[in-house]
């Protein structure tokens, strides 16, 4: 960051204390490249750079203020404004960080510092790898990122992070006998992620995944549709990452489950008095992790400067922890989850990797335990209520299994049900797990997206309500 | 942005020898919460944005930025620039032509003590969860062609939920302030739906989201053109009572689209029959017609999108009585696309009560529907002759509550 920016956000700091019991700063600087593919033609290569300051003060609760601009005047308006919305809340908060640190994201590849000419000749040899005959339309993406924070406050803390981000997606839709299907990698949310350089596209296969999914988009076009009643799922890949988030990542934010978000994002099944209570099968653990190295949702320090943690939320199937803040905790301690999407976004309470431990079979193991039912992966449309419950999800394709095998594809399948039988009736997880990425997670107002990671196995349900394309 | 400010950016489009367009937006906000008659999480910020595209024999390249307006501008510019050489082949970039628009005026934002006053003002019943945001928004559209629009508006907004759920937006946080507030609680008693077809009275919210979901589905000019469209297969859309309209004016929106074409009053539905999609100036050229002023932001990835929706009103002034018995809905919870071709999604109902004798007579809980919006469009037996301002993610809708008959519930 250039000493100018540096001198900003300690002017900020400086003039914040005199107006308040407590004040941070933060200073961001984020930049961004995304690479497009859509059939044989590259888009217009799309670069952009977000930088600004914010200011949070206490003071008989927060008041929240930020600007684009670094100028002093700009910069001391955005203190007054803070001061200004002061004053609103009481409460009290957990001890503030005076962590003097500094901490950088691995990075092997600076996905910056390649010629675009290289990147976009990489990118084009997995786009046309999508190719088959069916297939009406193929969309391929690299997308990189690269965020630089400082972090004050008025107790001492400075801390220094830096990380670069890598993404890709690829997507083929196929067009026959009157229909059509789309099959997507590594999601459909807008793709996978992690806090890697291009190294992370090296390593992920793409050409290979690239021609199984062009093949299963033509393989749809004439796939019986999916069977429908009561059966048994085996979940995976972004499909049980998007369960996990859904139905339980978001209902162990304490500020959901405290009903501060009772009118908008709504509100949890899982309260603090549920501390405990037993809502999932033994085979379910789930942790917070935002120390895993490549994590999307990994950091050194949360917005408030509080350490990177890795922290129990559910143990054999019972609640054990929420994800907290030092406004909402229920130890006297911050967990460290809070996060803002960007500059100009005040610190919420966040997913950051919200993981599900691996178990002892192996995939193979969980098909083999399965008479009649399906495998699925991708969503393609997503619904829960307020308060977590009542989920819908419908799927890209279903891989039907009979007899403890995998047949084929299956067209349309949907599931839905209620969270806490749902996760019952899980009985089994495999012994592997692999990252995932929701790269669209919304909070708050104005609306913040964040990235969050989520390292799932797969893992098996019993007695699911199944239909083809949409409900009976 | 001031107009000086334009004519330098304009200045640098024309002479650059290159086909560029560039668009900015800075907005002020003023936001906040409210969580059990508390208020939280105030926040003020202020941003700019710029935007720019380039092309230059036959390549082409764009890019971002935020940061104090000269900055931001001079940075885009010289960001794309640097990739421009080793952008892919495309068509020219397509440019509105030259029109010259500037419109400056807007209402004060109010001071933050007005703000908070007002706010607490809400917070005062106890148990109120809800927000309050003021927007200030300029969007200016530059290109090379000599093209430079540029218009500001403001929207006024607040929701709470408190055995129900009530929701007032105006252009101004002044007008906002003097609209009537009816507040229409709910009976503490809890009435369980069993699954089954029930009649419904949506509020303005769950319209807002009807009528959105039928015209992004349905209307928008690159779905049509990848033929997801639901137009693909029918032109009925509603019955006679069925008329929505796209109208910047109503509805406190821009009168250009973000790649500065000048938009018009356009009939989507007329009378239960379906009219053309919308394009930009791309899609239009796909199609071979003239763009309809809708096109989307361009690093929202292109496209075009009716975003100022109005639903023809009825002459019902007592809704409820028109409901009598059946389910009262203010708003849907997270809806999900199931299928485009029929616009069926799914999603649950929220802060929902039950009806009797056009009286609000208990809560109902949380439960899942799955409709194809096309058929609940087809019953919709009364409209409301009050609508509503209802703000959405770059305009807003009006629309009036409406009553249908086959709403079914899970």
């Amino acid at each position: 960051m250039k000493p100018n920016q540096i001198a900003a956000a300690e002017l900020a700091l400086a003039s914040a204390k005199k107006k308040s019991i407590y004040a941070e700063v933060r200073l961001v600087e984020e930049s961004s490249e995304k690479l497009a593919a859509q059939d044989e033609s590259l888009q217009p290569p799309q670069r952009s750079a977000k930088s600004g300051l914010a200011v949070r003060l206490w003071k008989r609760g927060w008041g929240f203020a930020a600007t684009c601009s670094l100028e002093p005047d700009a910069v001391q308006r955005a203190v007054e404004e803070a001061a200004a919305l002061t004053g609103f809340a009481g409460g009290s908060l957990a001890p503030p960080s005076t962590a003097r640190a500094q901490w950088q994201g691995e990075c092997k590849l600076d996905p910056f510092a390649l010629p675009l000419s290289w990147k976009t000749e990489r990118l084009l040899e997995v786009a046309a790898a999508l190719e088959a005959k069916a297939v009406t339309a193929r969309e391929a993406a690299f997308i990189f990122s690269r965020k630089k924070q400082l972090y004050l406050n008025s107790q001492g803390a400075r801390v220094y992070q830096e990380h670069f981000e890598t993404g890709y997606s690829l997507k083929a839709v196929a067009q026959g006998a009157g229909r059509a299907a789309t099959r997507s990698y590594p999601n459909c949310l807008g793709g996978g992620f992690a806090q890697a350089g291009f190294e992370f596209i090296q390593k992920a296969d793409l050409i290979r995944q690239a021609e199984r999914i062009a093949k299963e988009a033509e393989e749809l076009l004439t796939a019986p549709p999916a069977p429908c009643g009561k059966l048994d799922l085996v979940l995976c890949g972004s499909q049980l990452a998007l369960q996990l988030h859904e139905t339980f990542g978001h209902a162990l934010e304490l500020d959901r489950a405290l009903g501060c978000e009772e009118s908008l994002a709504g509100g949890s099944f899982l309260t603090p008095e549920k501390l405990g209570e037993e809502v999932a099968s033994h085979f379910v653990n789930i942790t917070a992790d935002s120390t895993a190295p490549g994590g999307p949702g990994s950091f050194g320090f949360d917005d408030e400067g509080t350490p990177a943690q890795k922290l129990p939320l559910v143990r054999s199937g019972r609640v054990v922890g929420f994800l907290t803040s030092r406004e909402h905790n229920l130890t006297g301690k911050s967990g460290g989850a809070m996060r803002a999407a960007s500059w100009q976004d005040q610190p919420l309470i966040r997913m950051t990797n919200v993981n599900m431990e691996p178990g002892q079979e192996t995939l193979q193991e969980l098909i083999a335990g399965i008479e009649l039912g399906l495998l699925l992966d991708v969503p393609n449309s997503w619904s829960v209520d307020q308060n977590r419950l009542n989920f819908h999800f419908a799927q890209e394709a279903g891989y039907l299994i009979k007899r403890g095998r995998i047949q084929g594809l299956v067209a349309g399948p949907t599931y839905w049900g209620d969270a806490r039988r749902f996760w019952r009736n899980c009985d089994g997880v495999s012994n592997s797990a692999l990252w995932q990425t929701v790269p669209n997670c919304g909070k708050g107002l104005p609306l913040q997206v964040v990235r969050v990671g989520h390292k799932v196995p797969a893992a098996r349900f019993r007695e699911v309500d199944v239909a083809f394309g949409g409900r009976p | 942005m001031k107009e000086v400010f334009l004519e330098r950016v304009l200045a640098r489009a024309e002479k650059s020898g290159l086909a560029c367009q560039f668009t900015l937006v800075q907005e002020k906000v003023l936001s906040l919460r409210l969580a059990n008659s508390q208020v939280i999480q105030p926040a003020a910020t202020e941003s700019f944005f710029a935007h720019v595209t380039l092309e230059k024999e036959g390549c082409a390249a764009s890019s971002h930025l935020t940061g104090s307006p000269d900055w931001a501008v001079e940075a885009a510019w010289q960001k794309a620039l640097a990739s421009l050489s080793q952008g892919p082949k495309l068509d020219p970039l397509p440019l509105a032509p030259a029109v010259r628009q500037i419109e400056l005026a807007s209402a004060p934002m109010p001071e933050i003590g007005e703000f908070t006053a007002f706010a607490e003002t809400l917070a005062s019943s106890p148990g109120r969860s809800g927000m309050l945001q003021v927007r200030e928004r300029q969007v200016a559209v530059v290109n090379s062609q000599g093209l430079l629009r540029t218009s500001r508006r403001q929207l006024a907004h607040f929701f709470f939920s408190q055995n129900g759920f009530f929701e007032l937006a105006a252009p101004s946080f002044w007008e906002l302030q003097n609209l009537p507030l009816v507040v229409r609680p709910a009976p503490d008693k809890i009435k369980e739906l069993s699954p089954g077809s029930c009649r419904v009275l949506l509020g303005p919210r769950a319209v807002a989201d009807l009528v959105e979901g039928i015209a992004c589905t349905g209307f928008g000019g690159r779905e049509y053109l990848e033929r997801k469209s639901f137009l693909h297969k029918t032109r009925t859309v509603g019955k006679e009572n069925f008329t929505i309209t796209d109208d910047w004016q109503l509805t406190a929106g821009l009168p250009f689209d973000f790649q500065g074409t000048s938009r018009s009053r356009l009939p989507l539905v007329e009378r239960g029959e379906a009219k053309r999609p919308v394009t930009d100036l791309d899609l239009a050229a796909r199609l071979g017609t003239g763009s309809t002023g809708h096109a989307l932001p361009p690093w929202e990835g292109g496209g075009a999108l009716p975003l100022n929706l109005v639903l023809a009103s009825g002459d019902e002034e007592d809704v409820f009585a028109a409901l009598g018995e059946g389910l009262y809905l203010p708003r849907f919870h997270y809806l999900g696309l199931v299928d485009p071709a029929t616009a069926t999604f799914t999603g649950t109902i929220r802060d929902a009560a039950w009806v009797e004798g056009g009286r609000l007579v208990g809560k109902v809980p949380p439960a899942r529907f799955t409709i194809s919006f096309l058929a609940l469009a087809d019953r919709i037996e009364v409209l409301g002759k009050k609508r509503w301002l209802v703000p959405g993610d770059w305009g807003s809708h009006l629309v009036p509550e409406l009553v249908a008959d086959g709403f079914n519930i899970e």
